[in-house]
């Protein structure tokens, strides 16, 4: 379980890394290499090579390792970034993402797009080969320095040994959060070789006291790798951080290997492992164990003991401190959390709504004042954390919209058009669960407007148009939901052929009189976006109707405006949150109905106006309105007033006749059983303080309804009118 | 069953096979101990059918080795799967187990 957490864990990593090493690089793109990308490109993909080592993943750990090569010369600026390069590394960030994702699925042994890696693998090998006349200078500088470096040193106190030491000891629970330290060293293996290797069992406790899921054993390792220290430390960065990982470079200094083998219980196992394996040469061993004898007499003095273990200690865990220092300066901000936990606990936070409703009914029931008062504190308490765990859901849709300056970039080269992204409002928030779900209707639109909106650049030029066409993304808030808007300054909709086709296929009769918008919305209808030449002279509609389905899955709406040569805009509406509402209660008939809060504009009194056919005049404009008695055919109440409730939805408002107001209340969206799930008009269900149920009006549905209506009422105005003239 | 207790030439024999990692440790541990027990003079190993060996395994052969050397028993590997050679080269424990268990140190002492 735990392994399967530590999975989970490398590959939200790995796409979050992959995220920001390709808005690196489609930064370069736009503004220029800069030092900073290039670097942000680097460590995304050397940390992901790290992770992935770690779990022995080594199809990924292998490719990885041949693009941080190249991007090491790129970034020394021996290789050229140019547009080749770009398109490579972008190449090179999507394979990884397939590999990543074939992790994700368990599917590590096998490899996603063979062919794709071996491409690509050929040409980053070109890249390393074209540059390898300059190679050999650079790599024959540091042997040079080495060398120059080594007399020196040996006489400053430093040992012959030209490897790497390394002194493993993990934290005693490594094992169980699901590392393994063999996996280390096998990723420790991909930098240089392994010269001698000793495991130490020392620590490993008596039979009895042993557990077995505890890690007790440690490690001596002789390493020889031309890697610097930062990549060797880099190994053991997510080893916890009260493992004790000791790196010695070549040629240390003695007085360095004593220091450490000073804070070491199983000194003497390890000195004389270091001897029997060449680490040390005789002589200095001996000036080892001379020393370890002098540190013995020291010992006898309290005060020179006391200086020696602070020294071990100050000098021991400094390189510790420090990587804790970095992860804490990325963990201050965010913390992950698991999903389902959150939703368990909007989960609660909606019984609670529930439960504290009951309360303050039992608080009004007994006339008591101060235990009112205290309900009352309570609900607005209540109300605030509803608000603040249902504002942990919330995530920017910035996280869908990053996706498309990559999809802009890559399609206009392969369409050949010049287009430029522009994005607004990427910082508006919405329900995470909504954030999945918009993703790919969101994506099929987008590249709709690409191929079929945006004109090719001379017909652009032809109709006086800029060569360059513009693609806007923008989101908003607006009353109670969000709003995205998909806009192209192409040819626009062609309103004409659209009806021609439908005609055509009998989606609608010629003489059937549609609006605008009604025809444009043709395009959403199954029967008209499958057909394949209509697609080719519309030029929109290819798989619109699986737009619109995922969208209204959403309980949103999706419209499409146009102008003729001036673009399209494609609006979609999602409601804010699908878990908890603030509602409007009402009374008809002897029935409670709940209206979202947010959709409620104004409350009237209806008996005090103008009412003639269903619509009433309201501020001499006239309102059609829905006498939701009649709607639910539920039984005539007697009842002096009537109410009128105003709703609005988008641009459209329309009335609801109701019998009685109630007021405000929380309501935790359930949802309607299936058998319900034909009912229109209806959006879900609450509980009530009182355990009533009452049910939710699915307000954009009745709104569109009274469209409806008024359009029948019109035609049948008509009807009589021609009938009468007749 | 992954533990598989039989004889070869007279002395135990114990047959590993499947995972050897930190989801089998905490329930081989007392049965790995107990078969140990069980053995006259001389328990033989066979991991030839072990398919993954991580940190926990290892040192569960190495609690094993020194409980052997401890109870003056010979503890022999049989077999070895590529999972288990390919741990044991890495970490240059090839002679792990061999028929001799003189402690390392013994030799070391010349050299000193």
């Amino acid at each position: 379980m735990k392994k399967d957490a530590a999975r989970d864990a490398l590959v939200q990593e790995a796409r979050e890394l992959l995220v920001a090493m390709e808005a690196a690089l489609l930064q370069i793109e736009s503004d220029g290499a800069s030092r900073d990308a290039i670097n942000a490109i680097f460590r995304a993909a050397h940390t992901i090579k790290g992770s992935a080592g770690l779990f022995a993943f080594d199809s990924i750990v292998s490719f990885t390792h041949l693009l941080e090569n190249v991007l090491d010369k790129v970034r020394n600026g021996i290789v050229k970034l140019d547009d080749a390069m770009m398109s490579l590394l972008l190449n090179c960030g999507d394979y990884m993402s397939e590999l990543v994702d074939a992790i994700a699925e368990l599917k590590e042994e096998q490899d996603p797009d063979p062919i794709r890696r071996a491409e690509l693998e050929a040409t980053l090998n070109a890249y390393l080969a074209q540059v390898a006349q300059p190679q050999p200078e650079s790599a024959a500088i540091i042997p040079e320095e080495v060398a120059v470096a080594v007399p020196d040193a040996t006489a400053a106190g430093a040992v012959s040994n030209p490897h790497w030491h390394l002194s493993l000891r993990f934290s005693p629970d490594v094992l169980r959060d699901g590392l393994d330290p063999l996996s280390f060293l096998r990723y420790l293996l991909t930098m240089g070789g392994m010269v001698y290797a000793h495991v130490i069992d020392l620590a490993i406790p008596p039979v009895d006291d042993m557990d077995a899921e505890l890690c007790y054993i440690g490690f001596e390792i002789g390493f020889s790798s031309t890697a610097q220290r930062e990549e060797i430390e880099s190994v053991f960065e997510f080893v916890r951080d009260d493992s004790d990982i000791v790196i010695l470079a070549p040629h240390s200094q003695l007085t360095d290997y004593r220091r450490w083998l000073q804070g070491l219980p199983e000194r003497e196992e390890v000195a004389l492992h270091l001897l029997q394996s060449g680490a040390l040469n005789a002589i200095e061993w001996r000036q080892l164990q001379f020393d370890a004898v002098d540190a013995v007499h020291a010992a006898t003095d309290p005060g020179a003991h006391a200086a020696a273990a602070s020294q071990i200690s100050a000098w021991m865990p400094a390189t510790r401190q420090k990587a804790g220092e970095e992860k804490k300066g990325s963990e201050q901000k965010f913390i992950k959390i698991e999903v389902s936990k959150l939703d368990q606990l909007i989960d609660l936070v909606g019984e609670l709504v529930i439960a504290g409703a009951g309360a303050s009914l039992v608080a009004k029931r007994k006339k008591d004042q101060r235990f009112e008062e205290a309900t009352q504190v309570i609900s607005g308490l209540v109300e605030q954390i509803r608000d603040a765990a249902l504002t942990l859901r919330m995530v920017q849709i910035n996280e869908v919209f990053q996706r498309f300056p990559r999809v802009v970039r890559d399609m206009s080269r392969e369409i050949g058009k010049n287009i430029e992204l522009i994005v607004t409002g990427a910082d508006t928030e919405l329900d995470k669960s909504m954030v999945e779900k918009i993703s790919d209707p969101l994506m099929h639109i987008v590249r709709n407007a690409l191929d079929h909106g945006i004109e090719s650049a001379e017909a652009r030029r032809a109709a006086g148009k800029p060569e360059t066409g513009v693609l806007r993304l923008n989101a908003t808030h607006e009353s109670g939901s969000v709003v995205i808007e998909v806009f192209d300054d192409g040819r626009g909709l062609d309103k004409d052929r659209i009806l021609q086709k439908a005609v055509q296929q009998g989606l609608v009769t010629a003489e059937a009189g549609l609006s605008e918008r009604d025809i444009f919305r043709l395009i959403f209808e199954p029967g008209f976006s499958t057909a394949e030449q209509v697609t080719s002279l519309s030029g929109r509609g290819v798989g619109m109707d699986v737009v619109k389905r995922n969208i209204d899955a959403l309980q949103g709406e999706v419209e499409i405006y146009s102008n003729p040569g001036q673009g399209t805009m494609v609006r979609i509406r999602l409601p804010l949150t699908l878990a908890i509402i603030a509602g409007f209660q009402v009374v008809v008939g002897g029935a409670v109905f709940v209206i979202p809060l947010d959709l409620v504009v104004e409350c009237i009194n209806l008996s005090s106006h103008q009412v003639h056919n269903n619509v009433v005049t309201l501020r001499d404009e006239p309102l059609p309105f829905i006498p939701l008695r009649e709607l639910f055919d539920l039984p005539q109440r007697e009842s002096a007033r009537k109410s009128l409730v105003i709703v609005q939805y988008g641009p459209l408002r329309a009335g609801l006749l109701v019998d009685n107001l109630l007021g405000e209340c929380q309501a935790v969206i359930k949802p309607l059983g299936k058998l319900f799930s034909k009912v229109k008009g209806l959006s879900g269900s609450t509980i009530l303080g009182d355990g009533r149920v009452a049910l939710i009006l699915d307000v954009p549905h009745l709104i569109a309804h009274t469209g409806r209506m008024e359009q029948a009422n019109v035609r049948r105005a008509e009807n009589r009118m021609s009938a009468a003239n007749d | 069953m992954p533990l598989t207790q039989s004889t070869r030439d007279g002395h135990l024999l114990l047959l590993v096979s499947g995972g050897f990692t930190i989801f089998q440790a905490a329930e081989y541990k007392p049965q790995l101990l107990g078969v140990l027990d069980n053995a006259d003079d001389v328990l033989e190993l066979d991991l030839s059918g072990c398919d993954e060996l991580d940190t926990a395994g290892l040192q569960l052969l190495l609690l094993l080795r020194r409980e052997a050397g401890a109870q003056y028993k010979q503890l022999l590997l049989g077999g070895v799967s590529p999972a288990v050679r390919n741990v044991l080269n890495m970490l240059q424990l090839q002679d792990f187990m061999r028929a001799d268990q003189t402690p390392l140190s013994t030799s070391l002492q010349g050299l000193a």
